[in-house]
């Protein structure tokens, strides 16, 4: 409806930069990336200081997955607007899909220093793009400045404990996995997985403590609960657990 | 207001609460205090002037002699067919007059009493207001000098015609005794066919006046949160107890906003307290029967929880007003507990000025009593900026981050749950969110899932699983992939940890499931095997679904609520499809959800249940 409006306005008004930049952006709403992508070329040789364009159009060719189109059209808006936090974000995910890891991980840095707001997918990108460029040790400090910052960041934690464990770090990993129980309602799923760390770590009695917590957790939660499939899936993984720590 | 600061045990203020000897600020709110006047009402009389010719400037001053000028009643114009006092744009209909004069005088007693004034007007297609011979409002005009001649900035048309714009007046320029308002009103083009003007004039001498709310979020056993917004700045104060007329807590800050946000804490679980909102001087609403809410029951509560869902529900216009008028006839005195939005809340691009008119005009009852839980929708996504959570959508919602309301924190309000009573509400982003199983949102999906005690779990989002109505879920490029993402990446996750109920929009028509489990493909996979219950889920019908362990689940499309779509409407997981506008009612209790479509025009068009047989 909009965009038959915006149309019909263009009718009219043909070298209306505006006009093909709002198509574009509604274009780029709808899915249409090649109609959006031709408004939006068509808007920067119109009007080649409408600066917005070359945001709309970075983030259009993001999206419809052409990076490095992305990037230089990107590159364009950050001449004038270097501060910019979330073109210097954009920036980062362009570097990250282009696999210029290292790159990817320092831009995704000067972009949140300039964000007021950061979603926690953001630092799990950064991560993961540090663990691409063979920086894992950087990475695990990269999602602990994410979760110091958000708090709340269930994901980066559960991120930065698989990155320890790859690391062998193992005390570092129950250090977090403690974290992790402290505050989970439901214990069973953490401590399988303290039970397993603990495993890595030739810590079998342990680990076998661990394991028969997790089952016991398990079998007092509701049927509801408990016949969860998610939930069968993790007894199985307690019981092999328990056996391995039994030396089974 | 009197307001007293004493030392008064809290025990005795709500019960349940600790004992001890806090410091309590009681405030003894007289309604009096709620004091707004109209200097000029809709539909006022008027002064004015239609004759085509130049009156220059001196026209807006207070001493102006307008004792030739006609006088009628608002409103004024012509071309519409609403108009009260007929007005004369010329002899040459494509070339009508571009401006005509109005002018009022209205007294104020006592203008060092007025805290805020408040100016609604109705103007098409442009005007100029002067108070005491001050521009006050410049509404669809342009900058710089204006002329007799000078035509307003665009014609407006739809529903803008008829949109009163509010507007802030410093109540400085208000005088003792004699004031008077002067107007131009401005065509947009001389071959217009209509022209329209009317505003109402208020003042108060309590608090500054509210536009919009208040509105309440996050509401939990112990807590809640009133929103709401002035013009003017103020402090953010809410006033609440036991009874209307026993407001004796309050909560609030200081610092000066236009848009307020006030968390009441150490609440006692399903308990209903009435509210009003302003300064520690003054009230600006509440105080009255209608501005009350009800907290949430503490776990194991064996009562009966009533869920509105509204999908697609942001036309602001008559067939969301119809939607919300069956709901409100169909509930009557029974309170809402939960209220869902499915996303596209307000069209076409989720602005604030839409979110106004979608939002908070069309659901003003609601909104103060029952706390809405919204998802972003596309187009709500078009104003709001994902990455930096700001925009319309965000700044309006304030949505928990961190757990607040339970369930684990997600780091961002993109994505949230919370619990009611028995039931965890899970909150997912179809839009503009990672959708990736490793992503962050899915990989809180699963943790938040492993960590819910509650007896139902119930998800929503925008984009559907399975749809055949306006959106067709067999498309993979529709809608991005949303629609297929969320069916191969979010269903498996959500069903293996024995989700009952999922929500959506999205595609305009009502389309609800039989009793589905493992269906992650196109329509055309779906196997016996995977319809648990192929029956209507009706206990008068095929028998209600019957959840004996953790599978099984119902998935509803309601993107209904503001107009209809059309499509094939034949997915073969539905048990109906419907293209008809209306809402979703559940009622979750011990043991079962029972889930009503309701039209617009107040009639239940389906029914199922699902009955946990543990």
């Amino acid at each position: 409806m909009q965009i038959a409006e915006v149309t019909r306005r263009l009718a009219k008004a043909p070298r209306d930069a505006r006009l093909h930049l709002r198509r574009g952006e509604l274009y780029r709403r709808h899915g249409e990336w090649d109609r959006a992508i031709r408004d939006l070329t068509r808007a920067h040789a119109l009007s080649p200081d409408l600066i917005t364009v070359s945001f709309v159009r970075a983030h259009t060719l993001r999206e419809a997955g052409r990076h490095r189109e992305a990037l230089t059209a990107i590159d364009v808006y950050l001449v004038r607007h270097p501060d910019h936090g979330t073109a210097l974000l954009e920036r980062a995910r362009d570097l990250h899909a282009l696999r210029r890891h290292a790159e990817a991980a320092d831009a995704y840095t000067r972009a949140f220093a300039r964000l007021a707001t950061i979603r926690p997918g953001f630092y799990l990108a950064q991560a993961r793009a540090l663990v691409a460029a063979g920086r894992s040790a950087d990475a695990v400090r990269a999602l602990d400045k994410g979760i110091a910052r958000l708090g709340s960041a269930l994901p980066l934690r559960v991120y930065a404990l698989e990155l320890e464990l790859e690391q062998k770090r193992y005390a570092a990993a129950l250090a977090r996995l403690d974290r992790l129980l402290a505050k989970a309602r439901r214990k069973e799923k953490w401590l399988v997985r303290r039970g397993e760390v603990l495993l890595a770590a030739g810590r079998p009695q342990k680990a076998r403590a661990d394991f028969a917590r997790a089952l016991a957790a398990i079998d007092a939660l509701p049927a509801r609960h408990r016949n969860a499939p998610v939930m069968k899936k993790l007894r199985t993984t307690a019981e092999q657990g328990l056996r391995k720590s039994r030396g089974n | 207001m009197r307001i007293t600061t004493v030392l008064i045990p809290l025990v005795f203020l709500v019960a349940g609460c600790s004992s001890g000897t806090p410091v309590v600020t009681i405030v003894v709110p007289p309604g009096p205090d709620l004091t707004v006047s109209a200097l000029v009402r809709v539909g006022a009389t008027w002064k004015f002037l239609d004759d085509g010719t130049d009156q220059g400037t001196a026209w807006r001053e207070p001493d102006f002699d307008d004792t030739t000028w006609a006088s009628g009643q608002a409103e004024f114009g012509y071309g519409d067919g609403d108009e009260t006092t007929l007005t004369n744009f010329g002899p040459d209909p494509a070339n009508k007059f571009v401006t005509t004069y109005f002018r009022r005088e209205f007294q104020v007693d006592d203008p060092a009493q007025v805290v805020d004034a408040l100016l609604t007007l109705l103007a098409d297609d442009g005007a100029l207001v002067y108070l005491n011979g001050i521009e006050v409002v410049r509404d669809n005009m342009p900058v710089g000098a204006i002329a007799f001649s000078t035509l307003a900035t665009g014609a407006i048309s739809g529903t803008t015609e008829t949109t009163r714009r509010v507007n802030a007046i410093d109540p400085v320029l208000l005088r003792q005794g004699r004031n008077v308002l002067a107007v131009e009103v401005h065509q947009g083009d001389i071959t217009s066919s209509d022209l329209s003007f009317d505003l109402d004039f208020l003042i108060s001498t309590g608090a500054p006046f509210v536009v919009r709310g208040p509105y309440l979020q996050q509401v939990t056993r112990t807590s809640i949160i009133v929103r709401w917004r002035t013009l003017r700045p103020s402090e953010s104060r809410v006033h609440y107890g036991a009874a209307a007329d026993a407001l004796f807590l309050n909560a609030g800050s200081d610092a000066l906003a236009t848009d307020h946000e006030v968390l009441l804490t150490d609440l006692t679980a399903d308990t209903v307290y009435y509210y009003a909102i302003g300064t520690s001087t003054g009230l600006a609403a509440g105080a009255d029967d209608s501005h009350n809410f009800r907290t949430a029951p503490a776990a194991g509560s064996t009562r009966s929880i009533r869920v509105w869902v509204i999908g697609d529900s942001g036309t602001a216009n008559i067939n969301s007003q119809r939607v919300a008028d069956a709901y409100r006839a169909f509930a009557g005195n029974e309170r809402t507990d939960v209220w869902l939005m499915l996303g596209d809340n307000a069209y076409g691009s989720g602005t604030d000025a839409q979110y106004q008119a979608a939002v908070f005009e069309t659901y003003p009852d609601f909104l103060r009593t029952t706390a809405v839980w919204p998802t972003i929708g596309n187009h709500d996504a078009v104003s709001a900026d994902s990455p930096t959570e700001s925009g319309p959508y965000y700044d309006i919602f304030t949505l928990p981050r961190h757990g607040e309301t339970g369930g684990i924190g997600s780091g961002t309000e993109a994505y949230y749950s919370f619990d009611y009573g028995n039931i965890h509400f899970i909150c997912l982003d179809s839009q503009d969110t990672d959708r990736a199983v490793d992503g962050a949102m899915l990989t809180w999906l699963q943790a938040d899932l492993a960590d819910t005690m509650a007896e139902f779990v119930v998800a929503f989002w925008h984009h559907p699983p399975y749809s055949k109505g306006s959106h067709d879920s067999d498309d993979a490029g529709d809608s991005g992939g949303r629609l297929r993402d969320m069916r191969e990446r979010a269903l498996p996750l959500l069903e293996a940890a024995g989700v009952d109920l999922v929500l959506t929009g999205h595609s305009h028509s009502y389309e609800r499931t039989v009793f589905l489990n493992g269906h992650y493909g196109t329509s055309d996979t779906l196997t016996p095997a995977m319809i648990l219950d192929g029956g209507n889920g009706r206990e008068a019908g095929d028998g209600a679904y019957a959840k004996n362990g953790a599978a099984g689940a119902v998935y509803v499309v309601a993107g209904n609520a503001g107009q209809t779509g059309g499509g094939s409407l034949d997915h073969p997981a539905m048990s109906i499809s419907l293209n008809a506008r209306g809402s979703l009612v559940l009622d979750i209790g011990p043991g079962r959800i029972d889930g009503r479509f309701l039209d617009e025009g107040g009639v239940v068009q389906d029914t199922f249940t699902i009955l946990r047989g543990e």
